[in-house]
């Protein structure tokens, strides 16, 4: 990013941007670094020498493009929301580094907090500031119009009232495709999210005008939650054709505080993709977030739509809203009580939709959710491996893991004609081994002999995989749980439920200490 | 390169603005208006729940009623919590030369001997600035000897080298007296961005309202290694 900054110098310079680099108190070794690079030193980072650093902060000439200012309290940061930047390099972390961008008015229009992956790219902040520009034209040219007064002059010196915003929803009506677009850049602009403006902007989200359905749009992601009537609106119009309206969709996953690593790694890679519909999911990933728990209603009714690539959509947006992440385990997921009746919704799409794919993600969104739904087994059964796989998984991570049909499902998964299946099915029953491996013993103490055969056999197919080196857990709830439970079946009744014992505690694999040492 | 760079070089890593070293402190600091009251509340605050706010207020407390913060600061040391006693050194490590020396000497002395190389780091800090690094150079010597943390012990020897007492914490202290807690966290999208003012590696000064109605500004808090 800093070498983006100092490439892109001349582009940013020439939209009248400045640069300021805060650093946390590390002024000395930039000042070092300027003056080795005065010197004539190398430019190449030596192992070992802490101090080298990226010299990608430098010119040719040992210049720094942008000023490199040091916070040596942290106390600019403290005002930007950046935890308290500690003394010990990296040891004492504060939150993630951030980005801002300010406009001339001094307003923040943009804020990217990122880890390592979610940085922004220099290319979209010069889009940015572009967009900021073109808005600040159109927001100005509203005063050309005499019957909308000074409207244009009131809300770029942010004096805008009730009557400001009444004006510029009427001005979504224009005739004049320029004053509809000033009038809903304007309702961006604004100091406050104009909530009661969402119905006019999403009718706007029609506009024959493309620059029209862009700015409505950026005006309800800035709205926020309160934009979600508008939200199957909003939905739709991320299959629009044209990319920059996408874009602008996904701008707000930027800028707020991503929960997920991986979830941002996998959006950031969507974004790009060839894949037209890929590349919509990962915008409606984005744009939604902001909408939250109330998109669940729309995106449930879309998920009976024609097209594919909408229900494929909100198959991925509904897992995404009902996922838990690293941060939100044990919390109510933004579903809350909205979660039975969108895992009931993505079951009838794992099981109906005639699309694979859609089914697909279905199964991943599941996945996502940690829910579970018997008729999930069914899709087991599934005609695409992809989908049995991704329903293995899924169910792995439900709670249903520990039922007695639900292991004998895997099971039988464990003799599916495709690899990817037989790995899926074998994944969950090792990994999660404290709770299969329970189920069986259950079954082998109970009233029917059949069962209790059946636990027994699975039990002993199972036991050639439970390596105690490589399958550690699934072997040692063998050798904890199962082998007890199996032994006292030597006794059973049943002759056939004794055999059967036998067998199986015959293949489990005896724990490497109890190995008999080989013979010099 | 001489082997005195090679140690500031490392040991530049974790030192808060040795850049504005050359800045010295104004000749005569005062308290300004925090009591002794005030800086264990704050204290207190952070102590019960150590987020990075209640940090801030706390160093903003203690870096405007200095003298009365050692006592304090010196209980919060022998605290169970590593955040607490983090936090205790650096403070004491901020405070003027001249307060409290005798005491305040002997508790760092203490915390190098803490679990945490964040303690020892910032007890390190603040022997060097109350002069006793210079003073006691053997002892400290056999100090840096017997430190398990490769970085506290560069740190240590880096110190050692330097001959410029308080420097280090001066800006610290001044950017903390000096500041707003109104301004705490209240960056917000679409909403004003708080001004500072901040100066570069050269004694440039920046000041984010300079740029108001001349240009947008991109700000790039960063925070990888160079």
């Amino acid at each position: 990013m800093i070498a983006q900054l100092r490439e892109q110098a001349p582009a940013l310079r020439k939209r009248g941007a400045q640069v300021l680099i805060v650093e946390p108190s590390r002024a000395y070794r930039v000042r070092y670094l300027v003056k080795r690079a005065r010197s004539g030193e190398k430019h190449e980072k030596r192992p070992a020498d802490e101090f080298t650093g990226d010299m990608s902060w430098l010119g040719e000439g040992g210049e720094l493009t942008w000023p490199v200012v040091h916070d040596e309290a942290g106390t600019a940061g403290a005002s930007y929301g950046m935890a308290w930047r500690g003394l010990l390099d990296q040891l004492q972390l504060c939150n993630s580094p951030a980005t801002f961008v300010i406009d001339r008015s001094g307003i923040i229009r943009f804020v990217n907090h990122y880890l390592d992956v979610d940085e922004v790219q220099v290319g979209e902040l010069l889009q940015l500031l572009d967009d900021l520009e073109e808005k600040r034209g159109l927001i100005g040219g509203l005063d050309a119009d005499d019957e909308l007064g000074q409207v244009g002059s009131v809300v770029l010196r942010r004096e805008a009232n009730r009557t400001t915003t009444a004006t510029l929803k009427k001005a979504l009506r224009h005739d004049d495709r320029h004053i509809r677009a000033g009038a809903a850049a304007a309702l961006y602009w604004l100091p406050e999210p104009p909530d009661d403006a969402v119905p006019a902007l999403a009718k706007a989200l029609l506009d024959e005008d493309t620059r029209v359905r862009h700015l409505a749009a950026e005006a309800l992601v800035r709205i926020g939650p309160a934009s979600h009537p508008a939200s199957r609106r909003l939905l739709h119009s991320l299959a629009d054709a044209d990319r920059r309206l996408r874009w602008t969709l996904a701008r707000p996953f930027r800028m707020r505080r991503p929960r997920s690593r991986v979830v941002r790694e996998r959006v950031d890679s969507l974004l790009v993709t060839e894949e037209r519909h890929v590349r919509v999911r990962a915008a409606t990933i984005a744009a939604l977030e902001v909408i939250g728990g109330k998109a669940v209603p729309p995106l449930v009714d879309v998920l009976r739509d024609d097209d594919a690539d909408v229900r494929f959509n909100a198959v991925a947006m509904l897992g995404r809203l009902g996922a838990s992440t690293p941060h939100s385990r044990g919390a109510k997921s933004t579903l809350g009580d909205r979660a039975d009746v969108v895992t009931s919704a993505l079951v009838r799409v794992l099981l109906n939709d005639e699309e694979s794919r859609v089914r697909e993600e279905a199964a991943v969104s599941l996945n996502a959710l940690e829910h579970f739904a018997p008729a999930m087994l069914e899709a087991l059964r599934d005609p695409s491996a992809s989908v049995r796989a991704a329903v293995a998984y899924a169910i792995e991570r439900s709670p249903g893991i520990g039922e007695w049909s639900t292991v004998v499902a895997l099971f039988q998964a464990l003799s599916d004609p495709k690899q990817v299946v037989r790995d899926a099915a074998h994944y969950a029953i090792n990994h999660r081994a404290g709770n299969t491996i329970p189920a069986l013993v259950k079954k082998l103490a109970g009233a029917d002999a059949a069962l209790r055969r059946r636990a027994a056999e699975i039990i002993g197919t199972l036991a050639p995989m439970a390596d105690p080196v490589k399958n550690e857990r699934l072997h040692g709830w063998l050798v904890a749980a199962a082998v007890p439970a199996l032994k006292q079946r030597l006794g059973d009744a049943d002759s056939r439920v004794r055999k059967a014992a036998r067998e199986a505690l015959a293949k489990i694999p005896p724990e490497p200490g109890d190995r008999v040492a080989p013979e010099d | 390169m001489t082997r005195l760079d090679v140690c500031r070089c490392f040991a530049a890593v974790w030192i808060v603005t040795i850049g504005s070293a050359v800045d010295a402190d104004p000749p005569r600091e005062r308290n300004v208006g925090m009591t002794e009251s005030d800086v264990r509340a704050a204290v207190t605050r952070f102590e019960r729940e150590p987020t990075w706010k209640h940090r801030v207020e706390a160093l903003v407390a203690v870096a405007k009623g200095s003298q009365s913060a050692a006592p304090v600061l010196a209980r919060s040391l022998e605290s169970r919590s590593e955040d607490v006693r983090v936090f205790a050194a650096h403070a004491l490590a901020l405070l003027r030369p001249g307060e409290a020396t005798e005491s305040r000497g002997k508790v760092l002395t203490g915390a190098l001997q803490d679990p945490s190389p964040f303690v020892r780091a910032y007890a390190a800090i603040g022997l060097h600035g109350l002069g006793r690094l210079r003073e006691d150079g053997e002892l400290y010597r056999a100090t840096v000897a017997k430190e398990g943390d490769r970085r506290v012990r560069r740190l240590l020897s880096w110190l050692l080298e330097r001959d410029d007492a308080d420097t280090i914490a001066a800006a610290t202290r001044r950017a903390l007296r000096d500041y707003h807690l109104a301004d705490l966290d209240t960056a917000r999208l679409h909403g004003p961005a708080p001004d500072f003012t901040l100066r570069d590696a050269f004694g440039n000064t920046y000041r984010l309202a300079d740029f108001r109605g001349k240009s947008s500004v991109i700000l790039k808090f960063y925070n990888e290694p160079l």
